[in-house]
């Protein structure tokens, strides 16, 4: 009776402990989402402020990367923006302070609106960026400009990533996802001939000793907090770098791409081991009872039989390379630019959303986009995910 | 063709095979049969120097396979197991294709030709008795055929790259009685071309596929003979007893 009880007790404690998990992790991706996709419901401009221009003026609305040219003066005509063939002019609130004094505009600024929509109406070519507290209280005359949402090409193909920039921040996440993708990749190619070399070392030529030595000190620097990697890359590696190949900054691609590789090689070389060894004993006779050598027994047979177990090692590695935050962040230079060469500094998807987030205020648009980050992240990993799935299920026999 | 001088052999301070000396005629079957634990695989790897691969081991005496010592340091350990082919108790073909598993020891021995090796797979899966059962699916996965399949293709995988000893590491423990007769079948006609070593804990089967049976008990030879005399007036008791099935 008691075993009874005790069994149905356990089997709905795991029962329930599956479905939160479940839950929680449906929640985290819901919650992630649901963020990222209200930033295409976004106005790019800082929230809080408008645009305004000459009720004359044949333009209604324009993008956040034209905004950002003409107040960059990169634009300086209407006509590039599809209006008349005239000089834009500029206007600033901090103008309005030049032409008049304090006294003029009345206790709290109380008549700063209507000077603003006085200043706008005189001037048909000015676009004008003024905050909604100040609204011109005219109605004749002025217009407020429409800006057109982000878009997906915006954001995904936009190659300026720059959030705080005023009047209107660009979030084109191409610098970052490149970036992330160069860092990760060559951490890759760092990391993977390295790792396997070890594991095979470790798993087919190290006596007994020297491997129950080995293999506990490489899976203990899997455990080792990141931010002491990034500290030994920031203060080691990247003066290293720099004095190597003569730069300018020590932090580069490379230096980040070098201390992920440090950082996933303990995960590749400890699974990929683990499924050679696994590779059974009869495998191996068999293959060097017919005179093949210890090394052709290896890739011929022991590599192929252990090919999934590689391959998890493998996503695993990757995952901890692009997933990586703290350290690259340290090392990588963080500059949101987009990469030329690995000798460039650069910035993750990871390390953006960390050091941004806190900067970001809730809800606005920035911190809307660093969601979108996550996302991007979320489903790079997960594409990463499903090719090791294939890749290890797919039988040589 | 094999001869053992005074062979003593250790796993660390276990002394499993005690003092053996015997001689293995060519183009013969020798038997090796025994209760469980009594040394005879043991004995049986030490012809193609399996027992290297265990680590902490130790062996005395020498091992002559055509008159060399293959023990000696001029040996090339590749070369020796290319001559002395062995089959193991459990079918144990590679994850590869049918054609690939036999090809195997082809390839890793540096032939290149394709139709050479082609002939080869081919002259023996016959020899293995397996051709027609699987010529038409040589490049289906090795694991689709049956456990007896499977060990008559191990067994086409070991003559491929043309050995002269044979071993047999209980080849038919595993298998069901018909494909245990057709290997036993197998080994009489591989016996013309071939010196085949079998170890076998079926003193039936060693009845009737052997010219020569040893029987092991403790590490120890405790009778050699031919196999009419061992089963039916072997000089000792402790044979008698374990032929007739009085222990073991």
């Amino acid at each position: 009776m008691i075993k009874k009880i005790s069994n149905i007790v356990i089997k709905q404690l795991l029962t329930v402990s599956g479905a939160i998990t479940g839950i929680a992790i449906l929640f985290i991706s819901i919650f992630l989402f649901k963020e990222g996709i209200g930033f295409f419901n976004s106005p790019a401009v800082e929230k809080g402020y408008s645009l305004y221009v000459h009720a004359s003026n044949p333009i209604n609305e324009l993008s956040s990367k034209e905004i950002k040219e003409i107040f960059d003066s990169e634009i300086t005509n209407w006509k590039t923006v599809g209006g008349n063939d005239e000089a834009i002019k500029i206007f600033r609130i901090d103008e309005i302070f030049q032409k008049y004094s304090e006294e003029e505009l009345g206790k709290d600024y109380q008549l700063l609106p209507e000077k603003l929509g006085e200043e706008i109406k005189s001037d048909k070519n000015i676009i004008a960026y003024i905050p909604q507290k100040y609204a011109p209280t005219l109605t004749k005359g002025i217009k407020v400009l429409h800006i057109k949402h982000l878009t997906l090409s915006d954001f995904f193909l936009g190659k300026e990533w720059l959030p705080t920039a005023t009047p209107s921040p660009l979030f084109g996440v191409m610098p970052l996802f490149l970036g992330t993708l160069l860092v990760s990749i060559l951490a890759i190619i760092f990391a993977l001939p390295l790792g396997l070399g070890v594991a095979i070392y470790l798993s087919e030529l190290a006596n007994e000793k020297i491997r129950k030595l080995l293999k506990p000190i490489i899976e203990l620097l899997s455990g080792i907090p990141s931010v002491v990697y990034g500290f030994f890359g920031l203060v080691v590696l990247s003066p290293l770098v720099q004095k190597t190949f003569h730069l300018s900054v020590g932090e580069t691609a490379l230096t980040g791409s070098l201390i992920l590789a440090i950082m996933a090689l303990p995960t590749i070389i400890s699974v990929a081991e683990d499924a050679m060894r696994n590779t059974p004993r009869a495998m191996r006779e068999a293959s060097l009872a017919l005179g093949a050598t210890q090394w052709q027994t290896i890739y011929k047979v022991v590599i192929p039989y252990a090919k999934s177990g590689i391959s998890a090692a493998v996503v695993l590695g990757i995952g901890r390379a692009i997933g990586e935050t703290m350290a690259v962040l340290m090392v990588t230079g963080n500059a949101a630019v987009m990469p030329t060469s690995i000798f460039n500094s650069v910035r993750t998807i990871p390390a953006t959303i960390a050091a941004e987030l806190g900067e970001a205020p809730a809800g606005g648009t920035h911190y809307q986009a660093l969601f979108l980050l996550g996302c991007v992240l979320f489903l790079i990993t997960m594409v990463f995910s499903i090719i090791a799935e294939i890749i290890s299920k797919k039988k040589n026999y | 063709m094999i001869e053992t001088k005074n062979i003593n052999f250790y796993y660390g301070d276990f002394h499993a095979i005690k003092n053996i000396s015997m001689k293995m005629e060519p183009n013969t079957v020798t038997a090796f049969i025994g209760p469980s634990g009594c040394g005879k695989s043991t004995f049986l790897r030490l012809f193609n120097r399996m027992n290297d691969l265990i680590n902490n081991t130790r062996l005395e005496g020498e091992c002559l396979i055509k008159s060399k010592n293959i023990y000696d340091k001029s040996i090339d350990v590749d070369e020796l197991r290319k001559d002395v082919g062995m089959v193991f108790q459990k079918p144990n073909p590679f994850p590869k294709s049918i054609f690939e598993n036999v090809a195997y020891g082809l390839k890793v021995n540096g032939v290149k030709d394709k139709k050479f090796i082609a002939q080869k797979v081919e002259e023996s899966l016959m020899a293995a008795a397996l051709w027609d059962e699987v010529k038409d699916k040589l490049h289906k996965s090795a694991f689709e055929l049956s456990g007896g399949q499977q060990q008559r293709l191990c067994i086409a995988r070991a003559l491929a790259v043309a050995p002269s000893v044979l071993l047999m590491d209980e080849p038919a423990s595993a298998l069901d009685p018909i494909s245990t007769s057709k290997i036993e079948e197998l080994i009489h006609q591989l016996k013309s071309n071939y010196t085949i070593v079998i170890v076998t804990h079926n003193m039936q089967q060693a009845a009737r596929v052997s010219d020569k049976t040893g029987f092991f008990m403790m590490g120890e030879l405790v009778e050699y003979s031919d196999t009419k005399k061992m089963f039916l007036n072997p000089d000792k008791e402790t044979t008698q007893n374990y032929i007739t099935g009085r222990f073991g």
